[in-house]
């Protein structure tokens, strides 16, 4: 069940695949899209965790985002982008590094387009999902991303 | 930073809002308040040091000003009483005694509670100020006295009260005015009324009358701003009646502290006195002006009038000195904490640029590179160095803690501190605060024992708590010492047994026994008093200095001799000196610091050891890790390996690596929360290729293999 229900979430959002389907994320808290750069792996860390970036001097950690939703594991490819997000726990704010297979483009998502999440139908937990979009004929997932990297699995 | 100043009326005063200043005063006064309460302990130790009670009036005072400035009328007029008693203290009528200073302390923590408050204030604010005040009140012999500049006298032989220095304006010149009056002065009580009068009007007057035995005089000490001539003119009118001497008293010695007490300080500097010790001998010295009345050489009068002048000039001084420019300045940490960050900024970006020199083989821009390279790293340890505070400033606010502490638990504890100017990043001194008051709560409240058990057991009363801080190297060394009961490890060991960390059949040397007394719940104190006991506190302690400021604790313990609590911190967390090494085709950093030494292996050799995981080096079997197995790196490992060993603690343990490439400025970035569970890795570094490069953290992975 989605928490989100209440709230609108209508916005401009970041479409991107993950093996096949598509995501969206609020634009809001994307701070821009790179290609894919040499990941650093630390060692001993769950295997979404793929590793670290050098940002500009930052250091920036970078998870397999379809491998943490539960999906195989990320075939890396030209069009394979790592898109940098802002992502909330409590007061603090992280910079993190999320793969994705190829980025499409921004879209405008009104209330009418977005429905809730569907009881099934998904193999994805549900904590992760605010609702889904509607664009022309396609879904898109919208993810919140705040909980996909806060959820206290490790 | 604008500040607004309102008239005094008699009703409350409307509030600032200039936060700005409010905020200055409110961590001035802060200041000003450990101050108070550093003199108010030293005060402890030598009690008939009028100085120093001199000193606390004078802080008591400055706070009641500056929280009149800001509208905090409540801290004022609490301020007020308290400098009302203080007054007293000062001219004798009030002695120094434990339960004074108890209340002296009580106030100051009062105040500080309420700087740091809202200053809206709540009614157990203000039941705590009243019970504060009445008790006071309850000390004091004689009703309070009002505090206008006095123009009073005092008879002697008691130090007469010293008028409030006047706070601003022109330096106030002193002058001591000796009048011998004749039968026909002392008759003419008109014109001594106006003379006193008149002279309370140029300025602030002390009085001393000498009126029984062979000499009857009178001693006058005027501040005033008036030239000389002035002065004399106000005595025209009795200047048949008596014999007038006006001499002008100016300050022209170059510090106010005595000699012997000079010559004590750099003997405790070096360690060769402890503080204690100085001010006991010293408070046993006969101070001279009775020595020369003893001898009958001045007369006590004259003696009483001479500490007069001196208070005036000491009074002087101290104004002088207030007025003097600071020759230092307060820097938010904020601004410091940019400053870093722009620096390892900087680093990063002129080893890049390094790197693209070497590659492009023009000789001037490598020789360039060469001056930027040596200029950044000038900056960088001097950013750094601005961090750096000393060790004393936790010291001296453990004193106090010492003192409740010992006074709470009936113990009898003398603190002996050395290294105090040994100096420690801000943020690492910031978190150290807490584990050495766990620290210091456990030496006290369960390793030194009660002086009846002392003595009986043929050790000297008071109990000894030694805190030392010392650099070696890249560390710096931290030791809380105590010469109490010491651990038991036998009782160690059953306490884990029965907690089922322990098996029977384990067998632990004593310092792996003491090891476990970090673990959260074990604890052997037979009693949990409310400071200590439930074997909570050295679970912090372990876990803030491992893994906060990545250091180590070790503990050696003599039972019935003693414990020692040894710390041993990195010296800065932003930027170390590192040895960049290969394993694969990740980059690593060692601290450089703890690098022992380096070796080349080949397979064979690596191969005869693998069983046991330890290699011989200088006559020790040293245990080691291939990285590419603990960090499950890809590929076979290369035809010739290296062994770097370093330094842990007191260990050394070796590391196997492809390949060493040189030393590195390592700028340490942390890896965020997301990784905060990685194992053997401590942080992040940037290459001048673009690279990422994962700093190991030795405790980690000696931790995980052994």
């Amino acid at each position: 069940m989605s928490e989100n229900q209440a709230e609108s979430l209508a916005g401009q959002y970041l479409t991107f695949s993950l093996r096949e389907a598509e995501y969206a994320l609020e634009i809001a808290r994307v701070r821009e899209v790179l290609d894919l750069a040499t990941l650093t792996k630390i060692p001993r860390m769950p295997d979404f965790l793929s590793g670290v970036i050098n940002l500009r001097g930052q250091v920036v950690p970078v998870l397999d985002l379809g491998q943490r939703l539960g999906l195989a594991p990320i075939a890396k490819t030209i069009n394979t982008s790592i898109v940098i997000v802002e992502v909330r726990e409590g007061e603090s704010s992280l910079v993190v590094g999320a793969m994705t297979d190829a980025v499409k483009m921004v879209v405008d998502l009104a209330d009418e387009n977005i429905e809730p999440v569907p009881a099934l139908g998904t193999n994805l937990k549900t904590e992760f999902i605010k609702g889904m979009g509607k664009q022309q004929d396609k879904f898109m997932v919208i993810l919140n991303i705040d909980k996909v990297l806060t959820n206290n699995e490790e | 930073m604008a500040a607004r100043f309102c008239e005094s009326t008699t009703q409350e005063r409307p509030l600032m809002n200039d936060q700005e200043f409010t905020n200055v005063v409110c961590e001035e006064s802060l200041e000003l308040l450990q101050t108070l309460e550093r003199t108010v302990l030293e005060l402890e130790v030598v009690p008939t040091d009028l100085s120093l009670v001199g000193k606390i009036f004078r802080i008591v005072h400055t706070i009641k000003g500056s929280a009149g400035m800001v509208a905090f009328d409540r801290i004022r007029d609490f301020a007020h009483h308290l400098e009302t008693a203080l007054d007293q203290v000062r001219s004798g009528l009030l002695p120094v005694s434990k339960p004074l200073l108890d209340l002296i302390l009580a106030a100051g923590d009062h105040l500080r509670e309420q700087f740091i408050a809202p200053p809206a204030g709540n009614s157990e604010q203000e039941q705590n100020s009243a019970k504060i005040l009445a008790q006071l009140a309850a000390l004091s012999p004689a009703p309070a006295r009002s505090t206008s500049p006095a123009a009073g006298g005092a008879r002697a032989p008691k130090p007469p009260a010293a008028a409030a220095p006047t706070a601003t304006a022109a330096p106030a010149g002193g002058y001591h005015i000796h009048l011998v009056p004749f039968p026909s002065f002392l008759a003419n009580k008109g014109a001594i009324d106006t003379l006193l009068g008149e002279l309370a009007t140029h300025g602030t007057v002390t009085l001393l009358k000498e009126e029984e035995g062979p000499e009857v005089f009178w001693d006058i000490l005027l501040t005033t701003s008036e030239e000389l001539d002035a002065i004399h003119d106000l005595f025209i009118f009795v200047a048949n009646d008596c014999r007038l001497t006006i001499t002008a008293v100016a300050d022209d010695s170059a510090s106010s502290v005595p000699d012997h007490r000079r010559l004590g300080e750099i003997l405790v500097a070096r360690g060769d006195l402890s503080e204690n010790q100085l001010h006991r001998i010293l408070a046993q010295q006969q101070p001279l002006g009775e020595l020369l009345v003893a001898e009958g050489v001045v007369s006590s009068a004259k003696v009483t009038s001479a500490l007069a002048t001196q208070k005036l000039l000491d009074d002087q001084r101290q104004q002088n000195l207030q007025g003097q420019p600071q020759d230092s300045i307060r820097v938010s940490s904020a601004k410091l904490d940019r400053q870093v960050n722009l620096i390892c900024e900087l680093v990063v970006v002129q080893s890049r640029l390094n790197q693209l020199a070497a590659e492009g083989e023009v000789a001037e821009l490598q020789k360039n590179m060469q001056i930027l390279e040596r200029l950044t790293a000038e900056i960088r340890d001097n950013v750094l160095d601005l961090r750096m505070l000393p060790v004393g400033t936790l010291f001296s606010k453990f004193k106090r803690l010492v003192r409740d502490l010992a006074t709470e638990l009936g113990k009898e504890v003398e603190m002996v501190t050395a290294g105090a100017d040994t100096e420690l990043d801000k943020s690492v001194l910031d978190q150290l605060g807490e584990p050495l008051i766990h620290l210091i709560r456990n030496s006290i409240d369960h390793g030194l024992e009660a002086p009846a058990e002392r003595s009986m057991a043929g050790k000297s009363t008071p109990g000894i708590l030694r805190l030392t801080a010392t650099h070696t190297g890249a560390h710096v060394v931290i030791k809380v010492e105590d010469d109490g009961r010491g651990l038991d490890p036998g009782k160690i060991r059953a306490t884990a047994m029965v907690k089922g960390l322990l098996a029977a059949e384990q067998t632990l040397t004593p310092n792996e026994l003491f090891q476990m007394i970090f673990i959260a719940g074990v604890s052997t104190a037979t009693t949990v008093t409310n400071v200590s006991g439930r074997g909570v506190g050295m679970d912090v302690v372990k876990t803030t200095i491992e893994g906060q400021l990545r250091g180590t604790v070790e503990v050696e313990s003599k039972h019935g001799q003693g414990t020692a609590v040894t710390i041993t911190l990195p010296l800065t967390l932003a930027i170390i000196d590192g040895l960049l090494v290969r394993a694969a085709t990740t980059h690593f950093v060692l601290p450089f610091a703890q690098i022992e030494g380096c070796l080349e292996l080949t397979n064979q050799e690596s191969a005869k050891n693998q069983q046991r995981q330890l290699y011989p080096y200088k006559n020790q079997l040293v245990p080691y890790v291939r990285l590419r197995e603990f960090f499950a790196l890809p590929g076979p490992p290369p035809e010739i390996e290296h062994l770097v060993i370093v330094a842990f603690g007191n260990q050394k343990y070796g590391f196997i690596l492809d390949q060493i490439i040189g030393s590195h400025q390592t700028v340490i970035k942390s890896l965020g929360w997301v990784f905060r569970q990685a194992e053997g890795v401590s942080g992040a570094t940037i290459l001048g290729n673009g690279e990422v490069a994962l700093i190991i953290d030795i405790a980690g992975v000696v931790a995980l293999t052994s």
